[in-house]
């Protein structure tokens, strides 16, 4: 009796939670897979069930297919890729008994502190060709040729990488976070006895920090991704997909299709081939690495 | 006393679940959000649209204005900048929680007609109010043979100058695209960070600056019908050759076009480092203010086969939502007083709408605003389509691609021609909106 008294509590005190969860996740994730296999009118409310046009119309678009997908491949791989290579190296340096360590996890921290649109904004008139900072530094230093400093967001190739550039600025900060808290979870004694057995400072790196942290390493990676992909803020504030397409995202396509010219059938379409994309992610990454996982212990 | 924080999560949950509007509930009249509501109280929302800094102090004097003379009625004004007012009007729209009024851009209009979302105001406004309209502006509110709403701001687009930059260079401001060359070249010092002629090549209207060339050239958007896009003819073709010539061949123009929205252009302008660029009355307003010892000067945007200019109008729309038309309109009437329109105008230098303020003394001594009036007559309005936004935004992606150099103007223009004819065709195929 005392262990179905406590169950109900349990269940009373999820309860609020879980129906908050349902009717803001779940219900408009299972209105927006109904919805893209429907007639959308313009107001964005679907119609007659059970045709495939949405997905024609997005698949059929020559911009989401040459552009638009490569571009978020890029975008995703890059950023993601950097990231993690980057945020390795500060949070083991990060993790030594170096002086003036809190002060520089704080300053470390501090890209996450602010939305992304406001950090995005700042980079936007960092990035100005004749009144950003930046160019100003870089004619200073005599590295660019006055008045020819380029303008970062305007360049078809320089766009992308100037929005991957600001991609990987506000993901360090969270990955920077989560490795550090794994590799403050391994113990000394391991690194001792590597020490002991002669390992140097890149091997005891490879052959203990790197599978120690698999664990943590496989979550940054996942949650990076799943972040990233759907990053819309970024781009967005910089750019706004453009200029001419050239740093559209889904995302941002989506909320351009969808919002600004009213395809709401399109957009629902898009948003049920994102959700499938990174399910499919997530579960053939967690298969591998949790299979790799068991097989190295 | 065992349940008691069971009972404390649950009640905190259940107080937050009541304060939360369901999602299929549909929301009665504004006056029942927020404060309570008095019997006999109307409350009107007004989702306005801003044009610059003094459209908030502007609203606020007409507010208190309106409510004096009307007791029963509540004005609720919101102020939104265009780019994320004409979003947020969309998704309210789409939430069937539109405001009362609104101020959109007459470009928007067919879509919203086409959601059956807006009030026709033919059978509330009297012949007599109607005449007291120069003809010219109701254009845009005029839609399928009724009349959707009443213009707001009225604009025709001009070449601004700086008269000392081209005082210095021993220019006159150019008349014809030869000269416009000649000129922008001697104004040109990239030493010293001064451009000749400011090219727009981002964001809203990028599509715009180069119908001021298109229609220079005898070019047209679309054929008389309407069913087809005729950018693409020879005509066209050589005025973006010409814009992609300026910025490449003959360096005029400031580096890197698709970096500049017209905000940008306008700011460089204001800080001296662009010679002549293209914009509209409110742009004279901003420079008194801003920048006094600037001299300027306006005219007409240089031809070529003919001279032409865009002219633009906003509109002030009622929505077919809105609980109480008859307050509604008589917001209207009284936004429309003479006087009231002429301290709009005299505020944020637009084009006066009515011909008793075209024809006021204030007016009539300016030459801006007689410069403006004039070239209202020569202005081309851009033509109404549903599908409007997206059209303009793939003509904005060809033009890019040109300015870019990513394809030639000949393919860039071909390209966007195939999206735009299809996306003319839609009307057809669309459902209707509940």
């Amino acid at each position: 009796m005392q262990r179905g008294r406590t169950t109900l509590i349990a269940y009373l005190c999820l309860a609020p939670s879980a129906i908050l969860a349902a009717g803001v996740i779940f219900y408009p994730i299972l209105r927006t897979f109904y919805a893209a296999f429907c007639e959308v009118d313009r107001k964005g409310n679907p119609h007659a069930f059970g045709t495939l046009d949405n997905f024609r119309a997005v698949l059929g678009s020559e911009v989401f297919r040459n552009q638009v997908v490569p571009h978020t491949a890029l975008w995703t791989v890059a950023v993601v890729g950097v990231t993690i290579t980057l945020s390795l190296f500060i949070a083991v340096a990060l993790n030594e008994r170096l002086p003036g360590r809190r002060l520089m996890r704080a300053i470390v921290m501090l890209p996450w502190a602010t939305s992304l649109v406001i950090s995005a904004a700042v980079w936007k008139w960092i990035l100005h060709p004749t009144q950003g900072p930046l160019n100003r530094l870089l004619e200073g230093w005599g590295l660019m040729p006055y008045g020819l400093a380029p303008a970062w967001l305007a360049r078809p190739g320089m766009a992308m990488a100037a929005v991957i550039a600001v991609g990987i600025w506000v993901s360090i900060p969270f990955t920077s976070v989560v490795l550090l808290a794994g590799l403050q979870s391994i113990g000394d004694d391991v690194y001792e006895a590597a020490l002991i057995d002669g390992a140097t400072g890149w091997r005891r790196f490879r052959h203990i920090t790197i599978p120690l942290l698999r664990p943590v390493l496989l979550v940054a990676v996942l949650l990076n991704v799943i972040y990233v992909f759907n990053s819309f803020p970024i781009i967005w504030t910089l750019t706004e997909g453009g200029p001419a397409n050239q740093t559209h995202i889904i995302v941002t396509y989506l909320y351009q299709t969808a919002i600004s010219q009213r395809e709401y059938g399109q957009g629902y379409a898009m948003a049920v081939l994102t959700f499938l994309v990174l399910l499919a992610f997530s579960l053939i990454y967690t298969r591998l690495h949790s299979r790799e996982g068991l097989q190295s212990e | 006393m065992r349940y008691w924080p069971v009972v404390l999560l649950v009640a905190l949950f259940a107080l937050i679940f009541a304060g939360c509007p369901k999602p299929s509930e549909t929301p009665t009249t504004p006056a029942t959000q927020g404060a309570a509501p008095t019997a006999g109280i109307t409350t009107l929302k007004f989702l306005a649209m801003e044009y610059d800094t003094n459209t908030r102090p502007f609203m606020e004097k007409v507010k208190q204005q309106f409510e004096a003379a009307n007791p029963g009625i509540k004005l609720d004004v919101e102020i939104v900048d265009w780019n994320l007012g004409k979003d947020k009007l969309a998704t309210l729209v789409s939430a069937n929680n539109a405001p009362d009024l609104a101020n959109i851009a007459t470009l928007w209009l067919p879509e919203y007609v086409q959601l059956d979302a807006v009030e026709p105001l033919d059978s509330y406004i009297t012949k007599d109010m109607r005449d007291r309209f120069l003809p010219a502006t109701l254009h845009g509110a005029e839609y399928q043979s009724k009349l959707y709403g009443l213009p707001i701001a009225v604009s025709a687009r001009a070449l601004y100058y700086n008269k000392d930059l081209l005082a210095a260079a021993k220019c006159q401001p150019p008349t014809n695209w030869q000269e416009l060359v000649t000129v922008a070249k001697k104004c040109t010092n990239p030493a010293k960070g001064v451009y000749g002629f400011g090219v727009q090549g981002s964001k809203v209207e990028t599509d715009v600056y180069w119908y001021y060339f298109l229609w220079a050239n005898k070019g047209e958007i679309l054929t008389p019908d309407g069913t087809q896009a005729a950018f693409n003819s020879p005509a066209g073709v050589e005025a973006l050759q010409y814009v992609c010539d300026l910025i490449d061949k003959e360096k005029c123009t400031e580096p890197e076009p698709t970096a500049y929205d017209r905000e940008g252009l306008q700011e460089m302008f204001k800080s001296g480092k662009l010679a002549m660029t293209i914009t509209g009355p409110w742009f004279w307003k901003m420079l008194k203010k801003d920048v006094p010892n600037l001299h300027y000067g306006v005219a007409p945007i240089p031809g070529n086969k003919q001279q032409k200019t865009m002219a633009v109008t906003d509109n002030l729309i009622m929505f077919k939502s809105c609980k109480d038309k008859q307050a509604a309109w008589k917001f209207i009437e009284f936004f429309y007083k003479p006087e009231l329109r002429q301290q709009w105008a005299e505020t944020f230098g637009m084009i006066p709408e009515l011909k008793s303020v075209a024809g006021s003394d204030f007016i009539k001594k300016s030459t801006e605003w007689t410069t403006f009036l004039k070239l209202l007559d020569s202005g081309i309005f851009v033509p109404l389509h549903p599908r409007w936004t997206a059209i303009a935004k793939e003509i904005e992606v060809g033009v890019q691609e040109a300015l870019l150099k990513q394809k030639s103007p000949k393919a860039a223009l071909d390209a966007a021609k195939v999206r735009v004819d299809a996306l003319l065709k839609e009307p057809a195929a669309d459902k209707p909106a509940k």
